[in-house]
């Protein structure tokens, strides 16, 4: 029986949940990317969906297989996230409706259970049965691979098809095609507002703007004759209703039937399902103009223990999403055991900080079970990153930076677990070289002990040439790939090139980069 | 309703995007001071120009139609400018109108936009007088049609039951309101309408009716909230009439458009004339053609900001693709280039350009790359700006495009500098575009020396070191500081004598 769209079973679903950003949020830039995702349903309060992080690689999986199917159809993504932000938005405003139609209301505050109250009702109960309904129809005929999908294709269309919803949808509908129909004139005399059915009379605006439409040149400026209206004081419009009423006698008491039989009819588990999608519709959006610009991503191979773990063209996600796929570089790695910590070293040029971001990422976002910056990947389950980003120097700091990188590097190797990942970045910038290569070396040796993979970017070439179990990962110029603005990180040493041309070379000016973006007109 | 002016076949839009190095070029070639000259401080105009100007031509039928326009509009100045300030009154009255109006109330907008409305029935009347009077005196098709036209749409069956239809609008009348059933059963689409006599019993005496108790502690919200029915359906035709007079609106806002070229090019030539400089009917040849023969050539917005005749330059080649010129500063390269450019972008909008003769290709765009004297920033992040200007003038170059590089990359030293921009160089003209480089690097001028389709040019000197401001045939001379230098400081030696061509004079 479908329970969660998130988690394989009832007993995976009800475990506690982290319900605050992780601390290596901010170092990785995970901030940035989630934050204003969440921020996007601010009622719906979403953050546990991506803070917690499943310890069980049978959880992620299960993720992956909606998430894959849900990548190969773009239409049943809009449809499930049509459907998702309807069906909240009903839950929501029906809380209030019950109230005001359940309570007593004073004689001058009647209104409040009146017509307009009913209304809503009536608006709220077609956009769900609405929306239901469409999703019902879309799913029939599909046949879904993963098991999280499949089990809500079944769920939702033996709700849709059961007596007591069909019998719901007809009255909706019955009744809003009755008042569909109703157009009434009104006459303001002072202080008296009388009502008429309408009789066809002329609108006078239109008949002007007749007149006036041949100097039309196209591009104007577009007037709405919108339909939605001012702030009608809700009593004076109900009173205007009770006229009406008076008028269509039969619709309106249709109407009161109705909302007295039908103040409860959002299901729960459709509820959920609703809020619970949003973890998938809000990534697929947040990648869709990456997607759109060329960038890739990938549903990467979960693994447990020492087995090779290897990004191919990952990049930095928070980067993608400002740039897309202006200037974004792409990079590789692999460890294959015993190698365990890559080390990245070169001049300060942007990029080294970048590839340790994307390595934490990527880690990071497979756990959740989304999607991953890379075309191809395979990962090591884990149970937590730590990461310590060096601050900008500061000159007037330089002993108070050096404590806060020895007190944070402290906090981070009395809590890793050989099972964690570490990514430093920078550590030591702001001291001397004398004062940073031997803390930097007992660092590398400690990482070494601990077993776990990480990530060292550093200005202190020695480090990368630690022990077996480190990388040397270095910038390069792809003399190949000339539309790359920035450089790439590769394993092995930087080439000496005239800075001249290397920096033409940057902006695709060279002889060879120039005529071919030429030739390509 | 539209006015043919500046296409036979189609309007003319002044938001169309222009050419893509246009900023550039309004500062490089000086384009702005041509611009004040024909607009006369009117901002139409002088927005009109710009546009015109940087959405170059690319057939030679294109601006023949428009030569044929403008020798019109030459012909018969009063009426072309008056045409263009009924145009541009009734505009201008749009935005002035319009522009506080968002804040007001709907009743003060209603009555603003019925005032605005007659006004414009006024001029719409003055145009069609116009039109009949002066009709006769025009051949050419874009005039032609436009007069038949304003004569034929805007006549008094026509403008004047429109108008007293609005004169009784702005009266107010009985009017009753129309209301549909919103989502939520509110009403919606409040509609004023024509109420239709019911005959001597009023239907009206006998339908349910609320009234507010006089003695109401809420009496003045209810009164508001009826008036807040009226307010909306006024607002409703309110809609309609600001339409209609967006319609009207953009009317002459086309007509402004398409006459104002017209005279800000007529502006221009009056001043031209009255300095007494030269200006010729362009001959356009097809963009394959590598040919350029003008004489007489000058700066346009040299000669109005001197208000004097200034000096022009002669060039009558075949077959080349690279100009490379050299020579002293303030030598008049830079003037030679602005000429060119101006030449460029005012014949392929259709004008007659600054020179005695012209003959050149038509191009599909002109980039400008000049050395920026303003700019003082670091040396390297110097470099990278300039080359961030070239790489975006990379992404629109095609083949039939034109560049002119002033001092480009001088911002770093001369091997470099001479070697970046001769790759980039060598790059463009064997991808069929034509580049004029000014420069002041021997390795980069020299590199040419052997290509065949490369000419040199250098700005002239008289014996004696006088400057002609000419730009003739002639190789890049060497230039060696250093060596006196070298010699001043190792071994003491007093400095040689030299020109500014670097000649030792003594």
């Amino acid at each position: 029986m479908f329970y969660s769209i998130l988690f394989p079973s009832r007993e995976l679903y009800d475990v506690p949940k982290r319900v605050a950003e992780p601390e290596s949020f901010h170092d990785l830039f995970l901030d940035q990317v989630f934050a204003p995702i969440i921020k996007t349903k601010p009622y719906l309060d979403l953050g546990d969906l991506y803070f917690h992080k499943p310890r069980q690689i049978e959880v992620s999986e299960f993720r992956q297989r909606v998430a894959l199917e849900l990548d190969g159809d773009a239409e049943l993504v809009t449809r499930l996230a049509a459907f998702s932000d309807e069906v909240l938005d009903c839950a929501i405003k029906m809380e209030d409706i019950q109230k005001l139609l359940t309570s007593e209301h004073k004689n001058e505050e009647k209104w409040k259970g009146g017509y307009l109250t009913r209304g809503e009702l009536l608006n709220a109960a077609e956009k769900y049965v609405g929306v239901v309904e469409s999703l019902a129809a879309y799913v029939e005929p599909k046949s879904f691979e993963s098991l999280g999908l499949s089990e809500f294709r079944e769920y939702l269309l033996t709700f849709s098809a059961s007596t007591g919803f069909r019998e719901f949808a007809d009255r909706v509908r019955r009744i809003r095609e009755g008042l569909t129909e109703v157009r009434y004139n009104m006459r303001i005399r002072n202080t008296t507002l009388r009502v008429r059915k309408f009789e066809g009379e002329i609108d006078r605006g239109t008949e002007i703007l007749d007149l006036f439409r041949k100097f039309e040149q196209g591009g104007e400026k577009q007037y709405q004759i919108t339909v939605s209206q001012g702030n009608l004081e809700p009593h004076v419009e109900n009173e205007v209703l009770e006229m009406v009423a008076r008028i269509y006698r039969d619709l309106f008491l249709d109407l009161d039937n109705f909302c007295a039989e039908y103040l409860h009819f959002v299901d729960e588990t459709l509820r959920r399902f609703s809020r619970e999608v949003q973890f998938y519709v809000l990534w697929n959006d947040f990648l869709a103009p990456m997607r759109e610009a060329g960038l890739k991503f990938c549903y990467p191979t979960l693994v447990n223990g020492n087995e090779q773990i290897y990004v191919k063209a990952g990049f930095d996600v928070a980067l993608g999403m400002r740039l897309r796929n202006a200037g974004i570089v792409t990079n590789d790695f692999e460890l294959n055991a015993p190698e365990r910590i890559i080390v990245v070293t070169g001049p300060n040029q942007g990029g080294k900080t970048t590839f340790a971001t994307s390595f934490g990422q990527a880690n990071y976002i497979a756990s959740l079970g989304l999607a991953i910056p890379g075309e191809s990947a395979q990962l090591r389950e884990f149970d937590e990153i730590y990461s310590h980003f060096g601050k900008p120097e500061d000159d007037d700091m330089q002993n108070g930076q050096l404590r806060d990188d020895i007190v944070r590097l402290h906090h981070i190797m009395t809590n890793a677990t050989s099972n964690s990942i570490i990514i430093v970045n920078e550590i030591y910038a702001s001291t001397t070289l004398a004062d940073a290569l031997p803390l930097a070396i007992k660092m590398m040796d400690a990482i070494a002990e601990l077993g776990c993979p990480a990530v060292v970017v550093t200005y202190l070439d020695e480090l990368a040439t630690h022990g077996a179990e480190t990388v040397s990962m270095v910038f390069t110029v792809d003399e190949n790939e000339p539309e790359r603005r920035t450089f790439k990180i590769e394993r092995g040493a930087p080439h000496g090139i005239a800075f001249a041309m290397q920096i033409a070379g940057r902006h695709n000016l060279t002889y060879e980069q120039f005529s071919r973006r030429l030739q390509a007109k | 309703m539209r006015a043919n002016l500046m296409f036979r076949d189609r309007g003319f839009d002044i938001d169309a995007p222009k050419a893509p190095g246009r900023d550039d070029m309004i500062i490089d070639l000086q384009i702005q001071r041509i611009l004040d000259a024909m607009s006369n401080g009117n901002k139409t105009i002088n927005d009109v120009c710009d546009a015109a100007l940087f959405q170059p031509l690319q057939s030679i039928d294109e601006i023949s139609y428009r030569h044929e326009t403008l020798d019109d509009a030459r012909r018969n100045p009063d009426v072309v400018t008056k045409l263009f300030e009924i145009a541009d009154e009734a505009t201008e009255r749009h935005s002035v109108k319009f522009r506080k109006m968002p804040s007001a109330h709907v009743s003060v907008m209603y009555h603003n936009t019925i005032e605005y409305l007659r006004g414009c029935i006024d001029s719409l009347q003055s145009l069609r007088k116009l039109a009949h009077r002066e009709r006769k005196k025009f051949s050419s098709e874009g005039f032609t049609n436009l007069l038949s036209l304003l004569e034929s749409e805007l006549d008094d069956d026509y403008l004047k039951p429109l108008d007293r239809k609005l004169q009784s609008l702005f009266s107010g009348d009985d009017a009753i309101i129309s209301a549909d059933l919103g989502e939520i059963l509110e009403g919606v689409s409040f509609t004023s309408r024509k109420p239709v006599f019911h005959g001597i019993t009023d239907n009206w005496m006998t339908a349910p009716m609320y009234t507010i108790n006089d003695n109401s502690t809420t009496l003045h919200i209810e009164k508001k909230e009826f008036e807040l029915r009226s307010d909306l359906a006024m607002d409703r035709m309110t809609t309609a009439l600001r339409q209609s007079a967006e319609f009207v609106g953009s009317f002459f806002n086309m007509l402004r458009n398409e006459t104002g070229f017209f005279a800000g090019v007529l502006n221009l030539e009056n001043k031209l004339k009255k300095i007494g400089m030269p200006l010729a009917r362009p001959t356009l040849l097809p963009v394959e053609s590598t040919r350029h023969d003008w004489s007489g050539l000058y700066d346009v917005s040299l000669a109005l900001i001197r208000n004097a005749k200034v000096v022009g330059s002669e060039l009558d080649t075949e077959n080349k693709k690279l100009f490379v010129i050299t020579g002293a500063n303030q030598g008049g390269k830079s003037t030679y280039l602005r000429g060119m450019g101006q030449a460029y972008l005012m014949a392929q909008c259709g004008m007659y350009v600054g020179a005695e003769s012209y003959t050149s290709p038509l191009r599909r765009n002109l980039f400008t790359h000049f050395k920026r004297e303003a700019d003082i920033r670091l040396k390297s992040g110097k470099l990278d700006e300039e080359l961030e200007r070239l790489s975006k003038i990379g992404e629109h170059l095609t083949p039939g495009c034109l560049v002119f590089l002033n001092e480009s990359f001088s911002s770093t030293n001369e091997r470099e500098g001479s070697e970046i921009i001769r790759q980039i160089t060598q790059a463009m003209i064997e991808n069929n575009i034509e580049v004029f480089s000014v420069t002041h690097m021997y390795i980069y001028a020299t590199a040419f020396k052997d290509d065949a389709s490369t000419m040199f040019l250098r700005a002239q000197r008289r014996d004696g070191g006088e400057r002609t401001f000419k730009i003739q045939p002639g190789e890049p001379l060497v230039t060696a500081f250093g060596e006196d230098i070298y010699r001043q400081v190792f071994l003491g030696e007093a400095a040689m004598k030299r020109d500014a061509d670097g000649i030792v004079v003594n």
